[in-house]
């Protein structure tokens, strides 16, 4: 088994030496992009997402008229926990971990020893400090500098993808930038070992159709990626073991936030001010919308580690 | 319907003029008075005239983009008093069966 990963690295060589010249670039979100939408304010996010802060698209039981935000977004995270092998696993890691209520989740229902978290924003990393998790580690870290000490069981990346590249890339250069972060978990990962990944991409649209308010106001230096894309930049790296379409739920979940971000809408003004509570509303109204629409999709992957991967490819 | 904001600024304008006359809540509005204040929006925002709106027209065929159609269901939304869903006007697509659908749901909800 060790053998095979020292072969691996050696197959890597070319596509390494090739990303060198990515490597201290930063081609995706910006640290200061990333508090400009992050760090708003922990305070507001919690008005409006569940009591677990949990800030992607939930996971809900269709024909249940009592399902709840939180307990879809907690069954998001058992999925995505089972989906990438991780209940009872010494390492896993999270990438892009928001405010750690899958790092939570891995240690108090999934028995994870020790659950690994890395974001690019400061108030997330504070707010997970302080809940008192002596089994979870976060790092003020992006993926790209990120290099354990230990390799990992498990990984999961709930829609931290979006912010790996920005609309102005090149096709190349956005693959290349894919195919990294796959190559880096490859790295990080355990022979066979699992990851389970959620990602927003283009649906029944173009690129050049998206929107200036989301990408520039709301959400700077983000772009999503196609299927497409993600395919290209993990093949010959992982397998695609299930790819599923989950547009309608994130929907569902748009709708939630907004319905409880209304609710709260003088107590948002006074935390922020109105004019980025009506930011926020805008943009989960124009977002439901759009997977309402199927402009954009919901994807949610289950990849597992290809440990020999061909050799005369980048890896 | 394009994903574009363009419209946004212009819509915060129209919505203070034309809810300025009427800004009661209207819990229990006919589809008739649903209608005639989707009427008087568009006409406002189009710069047309009431009758020149035909309530049978798909609202997209109108020029409304999404941010536009957003703009449009939160002005109805103050005014009307009740939470609307953003994606209302693609799931009932012309002033006629936005109204209805909003006159019995207002129904459901007094
Ligand atoms: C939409 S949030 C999702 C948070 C979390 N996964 C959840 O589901 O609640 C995206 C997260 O990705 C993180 N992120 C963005 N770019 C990153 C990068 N280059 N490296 C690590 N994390 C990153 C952000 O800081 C944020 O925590």
């Amino acid at each position: 088994m060790y053998r095979c990963s020292i072969l691996e690295e050696s197959s890597c060589q070319k596509e390494e030496i090739a990303m060198n010249t990515l490597k201290t670039q930063n081609l995706g979100t910006s640290a200061e992009a990333i508090k400009h939408h992050y760090d708003v304010g922990n305070d507001f996010y919690q008005l409006w997402l569940d009591s677990t802060n949990t800030y992607s698209g939930a996971l809900w039981e269709e024909n249940d008229a009592n399902d709840t935000l939180e307990l879809a977004q907690l069954r998001k995270l058992d999925f995505h926990i089972n989906q990438a092998r991780a209940k009872g696993a010494k390492r896993v890691l999270d990438i892009g971990c928001g405010w750690g209520s899958t790092l939570k989740r891995l240690i108090e229902v999934h028995d994870v020893e020790q659950a690994f978290g890395l974001t690019l924003s400061k108030a997330q990393a504070e707010w997970i400090a302080s809940l008192n998790l002596p089994q979870a580690e976060v790092k003020l870290e992006s993926w790209q500098d990120h290099s354990p000490v230990e390799p990992y069981d498990a990984i999961i990346s709930l829609e931290a993808f979006e912010h790996f590249t920005k609309l102005e890339l090149s096709h190349k250069e956005r693959i290349a930038v894919y195919r990294k972060f796959f190559s880096h978990c490859h790295q990080w990962l355990k022979p066979s070992g699992w990851m389970s990944l959620q990602v927003s991409t283009y649906g029944n649209s173009r690129r050049e159709d998206s929107s200036q308010f989301v990408f520039t106001e709301v959400l700077p230096e983000t772009d999503f990626p196609t299927l497409a894309e993600i395919i290209e930049g993990s093949e010959r790296i992982f397998e695609i073991v299930a790819i599923r379409n989950y547009r309608q739920d994130y929907e569902y979940t748009l709708k939630a936030w907004l319905s409880r971000l209304k609710a709260n809408r003088a107590a948002g003004i006074e935390l922020v001010g109105k004019e980025v509570v009506s930011r926020f509303e805008k943009y989960l109204s124009l977002s439901s919308i759009c997977f309402h629409q199927g402009i954009s999709n919901l994807f949610c992957f289950t990849l597992r580690r290809i440990d020999n991967p061909r050799k005369d490819s980048s890896c | 319907m394009e994903i574009q904001s363009s419209q946004i600024e212009q819509i915060s304008t129209v919505s203070q003029s034309s809810n300025s006359q009427e800004n009661i809540s209207k819990k229990t509005a006919t589809a008739a008075e649903i209608q005639d204040w989707l009427v008087c929006y568009l006409a406002e925002l189009m710069e047309n005239k009431p009758d020149e709106i035909d309530v049978t027209i798909p609202f997209d065929r109108y020029g409304l983009d999404s941010s536009a159609a957003i703009g449009m269901i939160g002005d109805l939304e103050s005014w009307i008093g009740i939470e609307l869903d953003p994606t209302l006007p693609y799931d009932y697509p012309s002033i006629e069966t936005l109204a209805r659908h909003l006159a019995e749901e207002s129904k459901v909800n007094v």
